[in-house]
């Protein structure tokens, strides 16, 4: 009705630092997407972007491929974790639980004998979580590796010749299997390994010195 | 991942939020425009997915790609044509009667009420961690323009949100508030 009053009510301001509290807030506001899967999806595939002709791979023809691509992410994965560690270095024992295989009776029974999935779908699932809980587990290991020796440097470098390998010999990998979540996996993988240990290097390099390329 | 629909849904499932919330910003209050540029974005991010190097984050490089394709796209309906000649005249500023009168209920909405150059100025800077610098680049105007249209930004909002002052002394517990 009359709009004045409540303007002389409100005659202060929100603070400074009440306005980068929202702002903030605003930053790591996340909410539902406005675009949409199937609108984009249709635009992609208009510009051959997506291919219909590259069809998920089936399990029934390719198990093989994709067996030895888990094994392989498993197995590169103890070797990367281990990789993280240098090695003429005392390591805390906690570091070492993390790297070793669980061996609570449970984990012994899972991995000696078949575990039961019911749908592709779930086995996917914990496929993913696999993926990236090694990938968090990595980027938390490389953080909180305090004991690297006098020479980590060397170590960091010769770390990201091993990856820049990695991430060669499976972008290969994808040429022929381009649609294979799991080498997918290994690839993004060995991307985000060698951001965490290009940022080790950066910091373990002497002071006034500074990493320009890699 | 090169065509395939699984990898590519990915990445926009992880990132969407994010993303669009971005172009979102930008836009202000115009929920179709902003689905349609957001869309946009999406396409050019996968267009341009062959050519990422892993040089930065992923989230980074796509972000970096939804702003410069978000301020072309406002570009092309010249909602930020005159920019520069707003922050020198400083007719970004002038308000009309009912924007007096209107009060926020949140910083979204009260981003609504900004213009498309001062909004862009403060969303990059205070949300997005633009530098004046970089803003200048994006926007093509000096980074002395920049801080200005900053600070005018600012200054409106911090009154448009004066609704949320008692929320500030509580510790801003809430983003909206309870009716005056």
């Amino acid at each position: 009705m009359n709009q004045q009053p409540v303007w002389e009510g409100v005659m202060s301001h929100l603070s400074e630092e009440g306005l980068n509290v929202l702002a903030d807030r605003e930053r790591n506001r996340s909410e539902v997407p406005i675009t949409s899967w199937e609108s984009i999806s249709a635009q992609l595939r208009e510009e051959g972007i997506i291919r219909d002709g590259v069809a998920p791979l089936r399990s029934g023809n390719t198990w093989w491929l994709r067996a030895a691509a888990a094994v392989l992410l498993i197995a590169g994965g103890a070797v990367a974790g281990r990789a993280t560690v240098p090695r003429n270095s005392q390591v805390p024992s906690q570091q070492t639980a993390a790297l070793e295989p669980p061996v609570s009776a449970d984990a012994t029974d899972a991995s000696a004998t078949t575990v039961a999935f019911n749908s592709e779908d779930e086995a996917w699932e914990v496929l993913n979580r696999a993926g990236a809980d090694y990938q968090r587990a990595s980027a938390f290991l490389a953080a909180k590796d305090q004991n690297a020796p006098a020479d980590s440097t060397s170590v960091y470098q010769a770390r990201l010749v091993a990856l820049d390998a990695m991430t060669s010999a499976s972008r290969k990998a994808l040429y022929n299997a381009p649609h294979d979540p799991v080498i997918n996996q290994y690839y993004l993988a060995a991307q985000g390994a060698r951001e965490a240990t290009l940022k080790q290097l950066s910091t373990s390099l002497p002071s006034g010195t500074k990493l320009m390329k890699w | 991942m090169n065509g395939d629909e699984r990898a590519l849904r990915q990445i926009w499932v992880e990132h969407a939020p994010h993303i669009d919330a971005v172009v979102k910003r930008l836009c202000g209050g115009d929920p179709d425009m902003a689905a349609d540029i957001a869309q946009e974005v999406w396409i050019q991010i996968f267009r341009a997915l062959p050519g990422y190097r892993g040089d930065s984050q992923f989230g980074t490089w796509a972000h970096r790609i939804a702003v410069n394709r978000t301020l072309n796209a406002l570009r092309r309906v010249r909602r930020l044509a005159k920019i520069e000649t707003d922050i020198e005249e400083d007719t970004a500023f002038v308000e009309m009667d009912s924007d007096r009168t209107f009060l926020a209920e949140s910083i979204e909405q009260a981003m609504g009420h900004l213009s498309p150059g001062a909004r862009a100025v403060f969303v990059l800077h205070d949300i997005e961690g633009f530098t004046h610098e970089e803003i200048g680049a994006e926007l093509g105007i000096t980074s002395g323009g920049s801080k200005s249209q900053l600070s005018k930004a600012r200054a409106k909002l911090r009154r448009l949100l004066a609704p949320l002052v008692n929320e500030s002394a509580a510790g801003m517990g809430r983003s909206h508030v309870a009716p005056i």
